[in-house]
């Protein structure tokens, strides 16, 4: 069990983003516009585990448009408020902005709205203080979204959201984990009106 | 009319006190149901574990302490012997020691991690996204759940889960890495309690 003590990724992030910080001309550009639009599920399978939520291909909707140098997602969340809570939705509106590592997006708290019941404030972006920490991820045509949250009791809600561009459309992997259970879903998404 | 009725005030409140004093005493010796608390935890077990994927059955032998920290918080340490056909008297045995410390959260049910060596170092501001590892722990039923994420450079995360569950005579561990979601070790094993 060596992977505890492994924070070499630490020390070389401070300085990388100490160096690139410096340069103006990096970390710019968004998203490519074959994301932009409103995307709509086509169809949805219960990949792993299993939800007390009726859930439709509908929850996979999700809309991404430009917003200056970043972009902004309107989605739907799954969600429990705490261990035995029944799963819920809620919309979640989040605006990410370049950072200095290429092809990863920070979140803007400033430009965003999200139920802060679920969320708590997030100001911050630090999980142990109650506030979600949401970040995007880019490789190629493939837009990875992530968000953790801590609970009070120390429990925790991690998911990923993988978006990736095909040529009729997009294909959608959501994985929803807590320190209890799995939920994967799969679907397929078109976009509204094409 | 029940007989209750019948009995003077003084009577029903002595019978209420006598029934909530054996609720008291009903409570913790409940078994199992009852939660377990951090002071549960505390103390020297030794024992063994394996890997998923290890040849060698039982190929790691495991030391773990479990103490208190401060007033409120708890230390722990660990020591991960990795064997070579079973044995650890030979050249390319491992051994690993690891530590960390946590203290208790503000207003909120869990233990967050601490620097040892500056224990009155006000704690510094965790920024994940500069690749700071979030390291938090929870007691839940019987299991002590120690957890450690990080987004790496890339934008993929990390996550790490060390569960040590109170079984009769010592500790069982659970330990999970995740990469970006996929589960990519996992390592159980059992303890017994013994003698600091």
């Amino acid at each position: 069990m060596a992977d505890w003590g492994d924070p070499g990724v630490i020390r070389p992030l401070v300085l990388i983003g100490a160096i690139l910080a410096a340069s103006p001309a990096l970390g710019q550009g968004g998203l490519p516009a074959s994301f932009h639009g409103d995307w709509q599920g086509e169809e949805l399978t219960v990949e792993d585990g299993s939800t007390d939520l009726e859930v439709t291909a509908e929850d996979l909707n999700v809309r991404i448009e430009p917003d200056d140098s970043g972009f902004r997602m309107r989605w739907t969340a799954l969600s429990r408020k705490g261990a035995g809570d029944p799963l819920a939705r809620s919309e979640v509106e989040a605006r990410f902005e370049p950072t200095d590592r290429p092809g990863v997006f920070a979140f803007d708290p400033e430009q965003s709205s999200m139920l802060l019941s679920l969320f708590g404030d997030p100001a911050t972006s630090n999980p142990l203080e109650g506030e979600p920490l949401l970040w995007a991820r880019l490789d190629g045509e493939t837009l990875s979204v992530y968000g953790l949250a801590v609970n009070p009791g120390g429990g925790f809600d991690l998911y990923q959201h993988v978006r990736a561009l095909t040529g009729e459309g997009m294909t959608v992997r959501h994985t929803h984990r807590t320190e209890r259970e799995l939920l994967i879903l799969e679907g397929r998404l078109v976009r509204a009106g094409g | 009319m029940s007989r209750l009725a019948h009995l003077p005030l003084r009577g029903l409140l002595a019978l209420a006190l006598l029934a909530l004093a054996l609720l008291a005493l009903a409570g913790p010796s409940g078994g199992k149901a009852a939660a377990a608390e951090l002071g549960d935890f505390f103390g020297t077990y030794v024992g063994n574990a394996q890997e998923l994927g290890d040849t060698e059955p039982m190929a790691r032998d495991i030391d773990i302490v479990v103490e208190p920290f401060h007033d409120e918080g708890f230390q722990i340490h660990w020591i991960t012997v990795t064997k070579v056909d079973g044995r650890r008297d030979v050249p390319g045995v491992e051994r690993t020691v690891q530590s960390a410390f946590f203290e208790p959260a503000e207003e909120r049910s869990l233990f967050v991690e601490v620097e040892a060596a500056n224990p009155f170092r006000e704690r510094e501001a965790k920024e994940p996204m500069k690749g700071h590892a979030v390291r938090w722990a929870s007691v839940d039923g019987e299991t002590l759940h120690v957890y450690s994420f990080v987004v790496l450079e890339d934008g993929r995360y990390e996550l790490q889960i060390y569960d040590r569950v109170l079984t009769d005579g010592g500790l069982d561990i659970v330990f999970q890495r995740f990469d970006d979601g996929v589960l990519v070790r996992q390592i159980k094993g059992s303890t017994v309690r013994v003698q600091p």
